[in-house]
Parts: C-alpha cells; structure tokens; sequence
C-alpha cells in the first residue's frame, strides 16, 4: 500500500435509523483524526449500524429450513429424537437425521447462540 | 548407541499404548440395542453408562461383556441433553471403571477403548480442544469441551477416553461431523447418579411460550406469546405481551438465560420475574415447576 493511500481518512457511514444515536455518533466522531463520517449519498469504506441489525443479518448465512428450524426450537425446549419425531409426525429415524444435519450445519457457521436464532422466529416453550 | 536403539523406544511406546487399552478394556462392554451397535462401560457394580444417541428409542437391550458372555440389560433412565443412558444388568462380578478428572491440555494423548462382541477396540490420537464447560444444543449442562482427534468407529461410541497414564477422561461421543467429543467424568458421576436415583432428569418449566423482540428503547426482550393454562407462569400472574426483564435481579435478554435458569436442580424454586408491562416493571415470584415429559 501506498504512503499517500495510507494518509487518507477513512471514510465512515452511519446507517443507523436512530437520528438522536446517529446526530449524537456524528458529533463524537467529527474531530477525530483521519477519520471522516461521510453524508448517505457518498462512498464508504466503513459503515456503523445497529447492533440488532448485524445479528439480523448474520442469520443469513445458516439458511435452515422451516423444518430444521421448527427442529431447533424443539431441540432448545430440551426434546428427545424420539419426541421431535412424534411432534413433528415423523420417524425417529428421519428425526434424527434432521437433527444431526442441523448440528453439522450450525457447527459449519459457527453459530453458537443457535437458540436465539430460533426464538426470533418461532416461539419457544419453555 | 546401537542401531536398534530407537526401534527400541517405537516397541516400548506401542506397548505402553496396548497396555494402556489393556487396563481400560475390563470394564468396556459392548452395547446391542434395536439396528444400533455401541460401546458402554460399567459405572458401578451391574450399572452401566452408555452414550444416550446411539442407543435405540425402543426395544431390547443387551451387553455382551469382555469375553463373549451376552446377557439382557433393562434401561435406568437417559438424559438426552448431556448424552448419558443407565443401564443395568444382574451381574455384580464385572470391576467398575475408575472415573478421574485428569487435567487434559490441547495436544496430550488420547485413547478411545470401545467394544464389539466381547473384544475391545481402539483408536488414538490427541485431545484437539480442551476448555471450560458448555450446554449442549438441548440444554445439557456440561462440565468441560474436550474434544478428540481420533478417527472412531460407531461402534466405540459410548466407550471411554484414557489418557496416557491410564486414567479415564470420559465418555466418548459422536459430536458434530462425527468428532469426537468426550463427555466429562464429572458430568457423568452427576448425571448418572440422579437417573440411578429417579430414572430421568428433571428439567424446569415455566408454562409460558417465548419469543425474541426488538424493544422500542433499543435492545432485545423476552416477550410472553403464550400461557398454558394452569403452568406455573399463568399461576404467578404473568400474562400475553409481559416482556421478562430480568430473573432474580438479573437482566434477560436472550432466550438462553432463560434456558439456563430451568437446569435440574430448578424444580420447585421460587424465583422472581420482573415483567415489562405496558411500560412498566413489575416483580412477580414463580415457583418453577417440573416440565412434563413430551
């Protein structure tokens, strides 16, 4: 990278819907050295938004199905292959391979707050 | 030094590895239950533990102990969320394993000694994780990660994970893409105990049926969306639309920390909700209750 690259500011857009949290942001960030919040119509480099918004979007990547995740929120209430099965008027077998194919799925992504990612959707009964 | 020397140290390090499975095999029996093969081993005298997924949901069960001898097992209880299944047979003469905590850093050996058909089997590798405790996807309270790098067949689940001095680390399982978990000597001890005592873990219920929301001030909230009629919520006064703020003073803000407050020990404590309603906070007690079997 270049010297004259590395001097620019960073340009920083503030996505967030809040316009007291965003005025306020604004203000803070305005004299900080090489940094410059831009206006919503010009490019950024960075971008702030809620922090609701970035799990929202994070959600994205599992892609589960409706059945895995009605899967999942049974799995959260504490239920057995056996009692998914019967909830869900499927064999124990078919129940445990969505449940396996839904670990693997989440453990591929990473996800550990899988439970969270079914409460948004569905309600969980505890 | 001779030419043999370090060929030497090779056969003094395999016969260390099949002596380290020679003192754990006595006591690792092979599991036969409806199409599903497993390992388990004895806990105490004429109990068994055994991993809870690779046992069958119904039917007949047998062990075959070390030596070829199968006999009929008759089921205890299982525990579904930490994987641990009691069984027992009417035989006192087969010695219990030993179950220790060994400390396990990332990197140390690892044995994993199965069964089939009244032989042990084996497969080695290292312990590739090795942190604090977990809860397992269904809500399992679990003592400590370790995980293994050791290719295992399906067999050995439910048998046991040595270390390199011969002590017992756990049980082995079959965790996600087939990676082999161990579940804690300290995790069965608890578990197994109670389902010897009770026959199953009890879990708390609350009778109230949860989602997740957005709050109008910022943040997330635990929201009612349902109140089974009679449950312990509906006794305590909670109704449709409360959001649950906090439990005993606590902050809620995640479905979780709700799960995590319903472990075993749980049922029949009292506990205080603050509730958000229409604005405001308020604090009612609720005596958690034992979630009927589903």
């Amino acid at each position: 990278m270049s010297k004259s690259a590395e001097a620019r500011p960073i340009r920083l857009a503030l996505n967030i819907e809040n316009k007291a949290l965003a005025d306020r942001l604004a203000a803070l960030l305005a004299n900080v050295p090489g940094l410059r919040v831009v206006s919503a119509s010009e490019s950024a480099d960075v971008a702030l938004v809620h922090s609701t918004a970035v799990s929202g979007s994070a959600d994205g990547d599992v892609l589960l199905t409706p059945r895995e995740l009605e899967v999942l929120t049974l799995l959260a209430e504490g239920m057995s292959n056996k009692a998914i099965a019967r909830r869900l008027g499927i064999s124990v077998h078919t129940a445990k391979f969505h449940v396996g194919a839904l670990i693997d799925k989440l453990d591929a992504v990473g996800r550990t707050d899988a439970v969270a990612h079914a409460a948004r959707r569905r309600v969980i009964h505890l | 030094m001779t030419e043999s020397a370090p060929f030497t140290k090779v056969q003094d390090l395999s016969a260390a590895f099949a002596r380290l499975v020679g003192i754990a095999a006595p006591g690792v029996v092979a599991v036969q239950s409806d199409h599903s093969r497993s390992s388990g081993f004895l806990w105490r005298p004429g109990l068994i533990v055994t991993a809870d997924e690779a046992l069958s949901e119904e039917g007949d069960v047998a062990v075959t102990l070390p030596g070829g001898e199968s006999i009929a097992a008759r089921l205890v209880g299982r525990d579904h969320t930490t994987d641990i299944a009691l069984l027992r047979i009417d035989r006192s003469d087969v010695p219990p394993v030993r179950l220790e905590s060994p400390s396990v850093p990332v990197g140390a050996l690892a044995i994993a000694v199965g069964a089939e058909d009244g032989a042990p089997t084996a497969a080695s590798g290292v312990v590739s994780r090795s942190t604090g405790p977990w809860w397992s996807l269904r809500g399992g309270e679990i003592d400590a990660r370790i995980e293994l790098d050791l290719r295992m067949r399906r067999s050995a689940e439910g048998g046991l994970a040595i270390e390199a001095a011969g002590q017992t680390i756990g049980m082995t399982v079959f965790g996600p893409r087939r990676l082999v978990l161990v579940i804690p000597s300290a995790t069965i001890e608890r578990v197994a105990a109670r389902l010897e005592k009770c026959g199953h873990i009890p879990r708390g219920y609350l009778g109230l049926g949860f989602q997740l929301v957005a709050l109008e001030e910022g943040g997330r909230g635990v929201m009612v969306m349902k109140v089974e009629p009679q449950g312990p919520g509906a006794k305590a006064g909670v109704h449709q639309g409360d959001i649950i703020v906090s439990w005993n003073g606590e902050p809620i803000r995640h479905v979780r920390s709700l799960l995590r407050g319903l472990g075993p020990d749980s049922v029949g404590r009292t506990v205080t909700l603050g509730l958000s309603r229409a604005g405001e906070t308020k604090n009612v007690p609720l005596t958690i209750a034992e979630r009927p079997t589903a």
